[in-house]
């Protein structure tokens, strides 16, 4: 009888041995932010494991390259120095999204938008619930999001095109810290896509992977 | 005494006196001597001028003669005297007696020889005598007197001499007094030397003097005393000299000195070359003639300091270059080097302008600003007050601040508004130093009442930047723009010079317009045309291809191998139907243009969008990958050139192109609907257009009394605009009536009434009275009139709007008809086909039913092959119709063709299999076929995309929170075995739902996007959660599972993606940096700082809620009273 249950018991305990999931604790998460609106919050889903795959190749830090799925309701929320948003179109965060949102910004988090093409002015009206008294600012060209480990001396590197505009880095400072970066007019993250999906030039990769790098170090190290 | 002593006595008295006469006569002659000498020594002295030297040796000579001459005589006298001479021995003496008194002279003799000898003698001489002897001649001596045994003569003798010497000296010396008195004064200064005196003298009348560096001097010299033929002139400079012989004429003889750059040293002279001539040069002494240099600038240099608005760094430029080029503004400082000391200096421009030079000691400078072309010399001035000549002119030159230049780069050519009410604009402006301002200015050219400009800057980031394009998004709509008007537009661009004034530069001028709806609508209908119209004549060439081809297969039959000329003409057809492609393609880029600027004038509903889109990318995809691979085996056989690979490559390429035309033909027929829908659509909007442009007329004209004349005019103007539109609503009516009689179903006979309703109401007629009592400045009238108009517009609008309803529902019901007799049809084929099926049960090989049952398969065949052309048919109304419909007709037709043919060869039993199959794929296609239905009522339109979507959506999100849950639950988290499980059930759940929507959106499975995996990892998940397992593999399948959905919904977005949307690699781009505002764009709020603050007090949800409603209302106020 006792073999029995002892033979039952590790039968029980085998599955949740096998259900461990690794996690390494040494790495640090990012996370892809989910929004309401009906914008496709999930179109670079593979765009960031290919920058956390580039920034553990190149930098010294070491990023998990399971990239996570956010909301702002998310408990975890706190847990990602670094989120990433990115789409095509609508956004829109409830009263409650907004304040925790401003909350995890205002405690050090930091938010990286990247539009698609056709989600500025619906980010810009949401940023501006979130941060009512912060404009949207353009970073210099000698800002170190530009050169902290790789150099931009024009800024951010335009790579797709979108409406014939040059690209933009826009910034929302809470208390002299950047807070939340808004790539602009470059698509970075159409960028940090396999080359097979755009099929643009190795070194148009390689520059979005890049700044995506400056972005994601400056996130850690600011 | 003796008597020898008494002798001896008497000879020395003797002696004496002879030594005394001795002396005297000496004595004397030695004084004529002297006087002789001197005599001659100053004669000669007179004649010859003696040097000094020779005087003194002279003189020397002389007293040395006459100290040795008394020396002399001195000297023997006293040998006389003392006897040391044998001349004035004793004997001599006594001999002297002799002459004068012979005997005692004598006896002296005998006495001396005696006395001399006696110590010689040694006999017979007694001394006694010779004492006695001597005695006695002593005594006779005593009275022999001396004086007159000496012989006195001599003296007076010498005497005489010497007064005769002196005589005569006396006597020449008298006669020569003067001269001989000046040479005794020059022998008296024996040391001084004295001029001979000359026979002339050579007087410098200019003397030492001083001229300036470069000057002439004349030389002047006098002559005072005899003439010489010639005398010399000799000037000395440093480093030569100059030796000229003048000719001597008169007492004064000049000589000129030029261009006098050094000190030189200057004499005249004469020179002795006669040796009886005492003097060897007479000279008029060395002149000094001192060159003094004038003041001179040895070094330039300039220093130029640009005006600051040029940012341009000074620069310093030396003497070597005499321009010295500066823009207007600069301060030019000069300073020079001087090779002297300078007292004062100033600087003379050609303008008239001086300025004084800050002098210190051998450097000058001085400071002034360009504003103009000169030209300036400096004069500088030593302490002498000489002056620097020919000094050089500098030339001022001024540099041009160019104009600055400005280039519209956006928009390209004239550009239309749409409802953005935004002009993108991009410009290019440079400049060579800077911008002071940049504005747009514009002006409407359409508004008689107000034809001036206006400005508005145009934000200039960096204005020192010399080159940069700029982007700005100009938005008009604050300009009070309306649909129809005309305006342009040009940038200038001053420059930042502030010296002379900024300059201006302007750019082209940009037409811009707002196209009425009207004309918008106009466009896009022209551009539908022209699609149509190369719709149409691909269709027709299409259709001659096939011809070609039908031929190209015959004569292929017929020929034994293949010629070449049937090569080229397929290859040629092959051609075609890839340009074909092409051609259909660029048609669908325009649909996509056309469905763009639809979008961003709001022209058309969401509908009528999105079944334009539906269409677009049915253009795009009419080169189906079956029709290339066709053409691609067509072509490999034609180069095998082998018979029947390439009878067959033909025959599939034929059924492909017949595929490729008739879906070209639903597409076109869809067209025309779509269009038919597009121009209901536009009445309506055109309609309500008009009427709110009425009605705003109609307000305005209500208080009308107080208008000007011009802003009646124009109102005028905007009414009979109104009216031009009416009638071209009425046009378009027209028109679409005309098209909708090629579809039996539309309500032509609505538009018509309608149409000859709005006729009957002549709006245009009160429109135009309106407008021409306007311009008759009758308000009141025009008043009652658009009044008028504008009721019976309102009426016609209701009427359209209706209409519109109307339409809808027709075609919707016109689809749904045909849907469901379709279905009936389908139905009713399954149901004969079943009956067949039961019947082929019951029967085996060579049963006489076989003959019943095929007949029955046969019309069974018939039906469906009607049933598809009807489902084509309904092809050309709709997309709703799925291609598996078509796909399950033909696997149908298939397996009934197949009964036939194994009924009639005897396989009973394989008949019988394809029977069922064939009742298989009926229902298969009634089911699909219903599915098609049921998405169109959904949907409300022949698509159903929003509700897909939605669904799909809300797929992904619960299978997002399972992952969640999963992930948690796989970390060792509570709840363990059962949580797995109630998440295996949660899988199941999607899963179904899932695949219920599968079957839902079947009609469209294009629209469905990749779902047919997601089933497949969905059970596989359910699978492991069932297990209790939480695999690696079980957590990167639901993540998959999540990505296809996700996925699946990015498909159905990507249809509406706008063209441009198609990623396309930017080119880098180069600009100017912005910079950040000082306060880093936050604007500190007390008010957002106390809400944070109190939010972070833990109060209740609720009461946050309040809280943060009081801050708003707070910030509200707090907005308006800053406003």
């Amino acid at each position: 009888m006792k073999k029995l249950a002892l033979l039952v018991f590790i039968v029980l305990l085998f599955p949740l041995l096998y259900s461990q999931v690794e996690k390494d604790y040494s790495k640090v998460a990012i996370a892809l932010l989910k929004y309401g609106g009906g914008g496709d919050w999930y179109g670079d889903r593979n765009a960031l494991p290919n920058l956390a795959r580039f920034v553990n190749q190149n930098l010294p830090v070491r990023v998990s390259e399971e990239v996570k799925i956010v909301s702002p309701m998310d408990d975890d929320l706190f847990s990602y120095p670094y989120i990433f948003m990115a789409g095509h179109g609508n956004v829109r965060f409830t009263e409650e999204e907004v304040l925790r949102l401003r909350k995890y910004l205002t405690s050090g988090g930091f938010l990286h938008a990247d539009d698609d093409y056709g989600m500025d002015k619906y980010f810009r009206r949401e940023i501006k619930r979130i941060f009512p008294n912060n404009e949207l600012v353009e970073l210099p060209f000698d800002h170190s999001i530009y050169h902290i480990y790789y150099d931009f001396p024009h800024g951010l590197p335009k790579i797709h095109e979108h409406d014939g505009k040059p690209p933009q880095g826009f910034g929302i400072f809470y208390k002299g810290r950047l807070v939340v970066f808004y790539s602009y007019e470059t698509d970075l993250g159409d960028g940090w896509e396999d080359p097979e999906v755009h099929h643009d030039p190795e070194e148009k990769r390689l520059q979005a992977l890049k700044m995506g790098a400056n972005i994601l170090l400056y996130s850690l190290l600011y | 005494m003796s008597g020898y002593d008494r002798i001896k006595e008497y000879l020395g008295r003797l002696r004496k006196e002879v030594a005394q006469i001795r002396f005297r006569t000496g004595l004397i002659l030695a004084v004529a001597l002297f006087v002789l000498l001197v005599f001659l020594v100053a004669t000669l002295e007179g004649f010859f001028y003696f040097s000094p030297q020779v005087k003194k040796f002279a003189v020397g000579i002389l007293f040395v003669v006459l100290g040795g001459v008394v020396a002399g005589n001195i000297l023997v006298s006293f040998a006389i005297f003392r006897g040391w001479t044998e001349r004035y021995s004793d004997r001599k003496l006594a001999e002297l007696l002799i002459s004068k008194y012979g005997k005692i002279g004598q006896r002296l003799i005998n006495v001396i020889q005696l006395n001399e000898q006696r110590p010689s003698l040694k006999s017979g001489v007694s001394s006694a005598l010779i004492n006695v002897y001597t005695q006695e001649v002593a005594d006779e001596l005593e009275d022999v007197p001396i004086e007159n045994v000496v012989d006195s003569s001599p003296v007076r003798k010498a005497g005489i001499f010497l007064a005769v010497v002196i005589f005569i000296v006396l006597a020449v010396t008298g006669y020569n007094f003067r001269f001989y008195k000046a040479a005794l004064t020059r022998l008296k200064n024996a040391r001084t030397e004295y001029e001979f005196p000359l026979p002339f003298t050579i007087l410098s009348l200019k003397g030492n003097t001083q001229v300036l560096y470069g000057d002439t001097l004349d030389l002047s010299f006098e002559i005072k005393g005899k003439l010489p033929k010639q005398l010399f002139l000799s000037v000395r400079f440093p480093e030569h000299t100059i030796l000229d012989r003048i000719r001597v004429e008169d007492s004064v003889v000049t000589y000129e000195l030029r261009n006098l750059r050094e000190t030189a040293f200057c004499e005249a002279f004469v020179v002795n070359k006669n040796i009886f001539r005492r003097w060897s040069r007479i000279s008029s002494g060395v002149d000094t003639i001192r060159v003094i240099s004038r003041p001179e600038i040895l070094e330039y240099s300039f220093e130029v300091i640009p005006p600051p608005y040029t940012r341009l760094e000074k620069a310093v430029h030396q003497s070597s270059n005499r321009e010295v080029r500066a823009y207007p503004g600069s301060l030019i400082g000069v300073n020079i080097l001087a090779n002297k000391e300078i007292e004062e200096g100033k600087a003379i421009f050609k303008s008239g302008k001086v300025y004084p030079l800050k002098v210190k000691k051998n450097k000058g400078k001085f400071d002034f600003r360009v504003r103009e072309n000169d030209e300036f010399l400096i004069k500088i001035y030593d302490r002498e007050g000489i002056d620097n000549i020919s000094p050089i002119k500098y030339v001022v030159e001024l540099l041009k601040d160019g104009y600055p230049s400005v280039k519209v780069l956006s928009p390209r050519g004239n550009f239309e508004l749409n409802e953005s009410m935004v002009v993108p604009l991009g410009i290019k402006i440079s400049d060579d130093f800077g911008f002071s301002a940049c504005n747009i200015v514009y002006r409407f050219l359409n508004k008689v009442e107000n034809l001036d400009t206006f400005k508005i800057a145009f934000p200039i980031k960096e204005k020192t930047l010399p080159l940069q394009e700029l982007y700005y998004d100009w938005d008009v709509g604050s300009l009070g723009i309306v649909p129809g008007d005309e305006m342009e537009f040009w940038i200038e661009v001053y420059d930042n010079d502030v010296v002379s004034g900024p300059k201006r530069s302007v750019s082209r001028k940009v037409f811009v317009r707002y196209p009425t709806i009207i004309e918008l609508f106009s466009q896009v209908s022209e551009a539908e045309e022209q699609m149509v119209d190369e719709a149409l004549d691909i269709l027709e060439e299409v259709e001659e291809s096939k011809k070609v081809l039908e031929e190209s297969s015959i004569k292929l039959i017929k020929e034994n191998e293949i010629k070449w000329e049937r090569k080229v003409q397929i290859e040629r057809e092959l051609k075609k139907t890839k340009e074909l492609g092409e051609r259909i393609k660029k048609l669908s880029q325009k649909l996509d243009e056309v469905i763009q600027r639809s979008k961003e004038n709001l022209l058309f509903n969401e509908e009528i969008l999105s079944k334009l889109a539906r269409l677009q990318e049915a253009f795009e995809q009419i080169m189906t990958p079956e029709l290339q691979e066709a053409m691609e085996k067509l072509k490999r056989a034609i180069e095998s050139m082998d018979k029947e690979e390439i009878a067959r490559a033909l025959q599939n390429f034929k059924i492909n192109q017949e595929r490729f035309e008739k879906e070209l033909d639903r597409m076109l027929d869809i067209f025309e609907r779509v269009k038919i829908e597009q121009a209901v659509d536009e009445m309506v909007k055109r309609i309500n257009d008009m009427v709110k442009n009425q009605d705003s007329l109609s307000r305005i004209l209500e208080g009308a009394d107080s208008l000007r004349n011009t802003a009646m005019l124009r109102l005028a103007n905007e009414e009979e605009k109104i009216g031009y539109d009416m009638t071209s609503l009425e046009d378009l009516m027209k028109t679409t009536l005309e098209d909708m009689q090629k579809f039996p179903v539309m309500p032509s006979e609505e538009l018509n009434n309608i149409s000859e309703e709005i006729k009957r109401m002549d709006i245009a007629s009160d429109l135009n009275e309106a407008a021409s009592s306007l311009r008759n400045m009758n308000p009141k009238k025009a008043f009652n009139r658009a009044s008028s108009a504008a009721d019976k517009m309102h009426s016609a609008a209701n009427m359209l709007e209706e209409f519109q309803k109307t339409f809808k529902v027709r075609t919707m019901e016109e689809v749904l008809v045909d849907f469901q007799n379709i279905l009936s049809h389908a139905l009713q084929i399954s149901k004969e086909q079943e009956k067949i099926s039961g019947s082929l049960k019951d029967i085996s090989y060579g049963s006489d039913k076989i003959q019943d049952i095929m007949v029955q398969q046969s019309w069974n065949v018939e039906n469906l092959s009607k049933l598809l052309s009807e489902l084509s048919s309904l092809s050309g109304k709709t997309f709703a119709v799925s291609p598996r419909v078509g796909k399950y007709i033909g696997q149908a037709y298939s397996k009934m063709r197949s009964v036939l043919r194994n009924l009639q060869e005897g396989s009973v039993a394989v008949s019988r299999r394809d029977a069922r199959e064939a009742l298989r794929s009926i229902n298969d296609c009634s089911l699909e076929i219903m599915f098609s239905m049921e998405n169109l009522l959904s949907g409300g339109q022949a698509t159903g995309f929003k509700e897909y979507l939605k669904r799909l959506q809300q797929l992904a999100s619960q299978q997002e929170g399972l992952n969640q849950e999963t992930m948690k639950l796989g970390l060792g988290g509570e709840g363990g075995r059962l949580s797995l499980q109630r998440l295996a059930a949660r899988q199941m759940q999607i899963k179904r739902a899932l695949e219920q929507l599968q079957r839902q959106m079947r009609g469209n499975p294009d629209q469905v996007g990749d779902l047919s995996g997601i089933v497949k990892d969905m059970e596989k998940v359910i699978e492991d959660l069932k297990k209790n397992r939480v695999l690696r593999k079980t957590i990167q399948r639901q993540q998959r599972i999540l990505t296809r959905l996700l996925d699946a919904q990015k498909s159905i977005r990507a249809q509406g993606y706008k063209k441009k949307r198609k990623s396309r690699t930017g080119q880098d781009v180069v600009r100017e940096s912005p910079s950040l505002p000082s306060d880093y764009g936050e604007k500190s709020s007390l008010l957002r700082e106390n809400l944070e603050e109190a939010l972070s007090k833990g109060y209740s949800a609720d009461l946050e809620k309040v809280i943060r409603k009081y801050f708003e209302i707070l910030s509200t106020e707090e907005e308006k009273s800053e406003k």
